[in-house]
């Protein structure tokens, strides 16, 4: 059981009693986030620094961090807040030191391009091409513009791949067999069929 | 009613005498660590702060540092609710605590508490934030006294002020060090001296430092915030790009972004400590 002591709910922390044990919990809600602390530090908490006093009890962490995540939602609704959009929060970039703009190419490469998530990754490159560190950085400058032009040339195949497999199927003279046995109109049932989600060319025969 | 400030003026020389009259008593091999702990204190002691996000957000963005009253007052204006019902409903069962301790003294509703800083993350279970004051802040008002600890744990009694003891503690900003030191003076030989800052002003224990008057962003010298806090959530800048992340990220991070411009802005260092001394899970 984790009793929840004092909260300040717009910044999602807790002080919270588990057995004997007193521990303030905050975002991200990790393990290194979590801290004990003595049980007379929840009073001050509360007499000088804005916690709000409370009790309630929860079964688990995990009912408890949920509440906690949902009570940074609410409180900052209540207060009229928009949830920040994708180009909001890419404003961060501008503050970001090196180390951490080496680690979002580091992901943009291993994670975002493989998953052909390419809106995306032409996005967020371009918006890193602006920011001052990479732009006076000439390794990081590259390292950013070749990421886009690979991104743009792995984009631009699997357009070209998809054309060729439209083409394809609408290129009677690929599959002369097929067209000779069925006729041209195969083509335009084997492409509703596969809209459907089912593709049935050809047999046994 | 007590002046607190004029207390601590006329405690001056007592505590100058008592700092003398400790150094004198110990051998050279002693006094030197309290001796150098003392001249570190005095020449870089500041008061601290510690807030939260929101709280940081809204000093920096509001251009005001407000204590319980004055957030309080705003609430209420707000809301159209009376002052006395949201300041119960926030306090529940310290309410008459934090009200008896603070109505004892003239303009006891005007006390901003602080922390006595000389480095590190201060009290940071109460803040992830670490916001240092410019030295003028608390050396160019006079309204500044300083503490032995938490003052609502220390000089209360129940729900009676302990006045006999705040009396004889309450120390003026030029003797701040000496309070200070003779607060730890069992302490400072055996802890190394890059462990003095956690020493001085930590979650459990500090000097604390009682001021009034107006404090806004320019009087801040230094912002200080754990490193793994920061990298976390600059990581988290590229899922909340991506719209991976989680609604609650997405708005932690639209207020991070503001925190940053504004310091940015407000020309204020951000400082990122690598080492906090905390107890954490699993350690």
């Amino acid at each position: 059981m984790y009793r929840l002591l004092a909260s300040a709910p717009e910044d999602g922390w807790a002080f919270v009693q588990h057995g004997d044990a007193v521990m303030v919990i905050r975002p991200p809600y990790a393990d290194w986030s979590r801290t004990f602390v003595q049980p007379d530090t929840v009073e001050t908490a509360i007499l000088q620094h804005g916690f709000l006093s409370e009790d309630r009890s929860f079964p688990d962490l995990a009912s408890l961090i949920d509440f906690l995540k949902e009570q940074i939602n609410t409180s900052r609704r209540a207060r009229g807040e928009e949830v920040p959009d994708a180009a909001a929060i890419r404003e961060l970039f501008h503050f970001a030191p090196r180390y951490i703009l080496t680690e979002y190419l580091d992901r943009i490469k291993t994670e975002v391009i493989p998953n052909r998530e390419w809106n995306a990754a032409e996005s967020i490159l371009t918006d890193l091409l602006g920011v001052e560190i990479i732009k006076k950085d000439q390794e990081l400058y590259e390292r950013t513009r070749n990421l886009l032009i690979r991104c743009q040339e792995a984009r631009a195949e699997e357009e070209e791949r998809l054309r060729e497999l439209v083409s394809r199927e609408q290129n009677p003279a690929q599959f002369p067999r097929i067209s000779r046995e069925y006729g041209p109109a195969v083509f335009q049932l084997q492409g509703s069929r596969e809209r459907r989600g089912s593709l049935m060319v050809g047999g046994y025969g | 009613m007590i002046d607190l400030f004029a207390i601590a003026t006329e405690n001056a020389t007592a505590i100058a005498e008592a700092f003398a009259a400790l150094c004198a008593d110990l051998p050279p091999e002693g006094l030197a660590p309290l001796v150098r702990y003392a001249e570190r204190v005095q020449e870089t002691g500041r008061i601290s702060i510690n807030m939260k996000q929101d709280h940081l957000n809204g000093f920096l963005t509001s251009r005001q540092h407000q204590n319980t009253y004055e957030r309080a007052e705003q609430t209420a204006a707000e809301t159209g609710r009376p002052r006395e019902e949201i300041l119960r409903e926030s306090l529940k069962a310290f309410y008459e605590l934090r009200v008896t301790f603070d109505h004892s003294f003239q303009d006891g509703e005007r006390f901003r508490y602080g922390a006595l800083n000389i480095g590190g993350m201060g009290a940071i279970t109460y803040g992830e934030y670490c916001v240092v004051l410019q030295g003028q802040v608390s050396s160019g008002r006079s309204q500044v006294a300083y503490v032995r600890a938490d003052s609502l744990k220390t000089y209360m009694l129940g729900p009676i002020l302990n006045e006999t003891d705040i009396r004889k503690d309450a120390t003026p900003h030029a003797h701040r060090h000496h309070l200070a030191t003779l607060k730890h003076a069992s302490d400072v030989p055996g802890c190394p001296e890059d462990g003095w800052p956690h020493l001085l002003c930590s979650s459990s224990d500090c000097v604390e430092t009682i001021f009034t008057g107006a404090v806004s962003p320019t009087d801040t010298e230094v912002v200080r915030m754990p490193r793994p806090d920061y990298d976390d959530r600059m990581r988290r800048a590229l899922d909340g790009s991506l719209g991976t992340a989680a609604e609650h990220e997405k708005r932690l991070l639209g207020i991070f972004k503001n925190v940053q411009k504004e310091l940015r802005s407000n020309r204020i260092p951000l400082e990122l400590v690598d080492h906090v001394p905390t107890t954490r899970l699993g350690a």
